[in-house]
């Protein structure tokens, strides 16, 4: 697994590259940690390079989603891990997980960074 | 194919995932279909790692085993730790329910047997043995 960072005005974006599973699935969660520590809870991951992951990393996303959401500046704003570019084979996971109904999906990392 | 031989390590899961993706490939299955058996077989791989050997702190190998018939692609995985059938965990709670009040642990056994068109297992010889079946598309 290989995870790109890109940090934008409001928002931060982790492109992930490769395998996330049980080996790598902590190197994600710690990449994700770094950020809620420095106050950074707008997050986005762009994954149209992921090729693979297994719950250990759904449980990474699971854990993440709760965390930014529990960020907030009002009511309506606060912080947020959102999807892009799912590769079809992982949203059929995402599907069979019930993930698709918990996280904001978008096409690509343009769209989500804009979504916030 | 041949068989891989694999310690029970969390490093062992690419190598085993290569293997099931190159034995999906001989078989002919879609893209979807290897992702799923990839994944499956991830599962259980990664369960028989965590618990049957790191946190009882044995060491020991995991051998995968694939066998292309004329209708099916089966994927074995034998191992010596204590029997575990992965069929008895119960499945994961309402998935509607919301995060925060669920239980997501059996998640990934969840995506093993959902994920497969057939799972088996049986403990022979002092042996765990988890079997795997995928369907092979018609050949044209």
């Amino acid at each position: 697994m290989n995870i790109d960072h890109r940090r934008f005005n409001r928002v931060d974006l982790l492109e992930i590259a490769g395998r996330v599973d049980a080996a790598t699935a902590v190197q994600l969660k710690q990449r994700i940690d770094a950020l809620f520590d420095e106050g950074r809870y707008r997050i986005v991951l762009g994954c149209s390079k992921l090729e693979y992951i297994s719950s250990p990393g759904l449980r990474v996303l699971i854990e993440a989603r709760k965390r930014a959401r529990e960020w907030k500046i009002t009511d309506l704003e606060g912080g947020d891990i959102r999807i892009a570019g799912l590769p079809p084979r992982i949203k059929e996971v995402f599907d069979l997980t019930g993930f698709t109904s918990l996280f904001e999906l978008y096409n690509d990392t343009i769209e989500a960074v804009g979504s916030f | 194919m041949h068989v891989l031989t694999v310690p029970a390590d969390l490093d062992s899961l690419d190598a085993v995932g290569k293997y099931v993706v190159e034995a999906a490939s001989q078989a002919g299955l879609d893209r979807k279909a290897a992702y799923r058996l990839r994944l499956a077989v991830d599962e259980i791989m990664t369960n028989i790692i965590n618990y049957g050997h790191t946190e009882v702190g044995l060491t020991g190998d995991v051998i995968v085993r694939a066998a292309i018939e004329a209708d099916t692609l089966t994927i074995i995985l034998e191992d010596r730790a204590r029997p575990f059938d992965p069929r008895e965990r119960p499945e994961p709670e309402d998935l509607d329910r919301p995060l925060e009040e669920r239980n997501i642990g059996g998640l990934g056994v969840y995506l093993a047997l959902k994920g497969v068109d057939h799972f088996n297992y049986e403990y022979v010889d002092q042996m765990n043995r988890n079997i795997f079946v995928m369907y092979r598309p018609l050949q044209a």
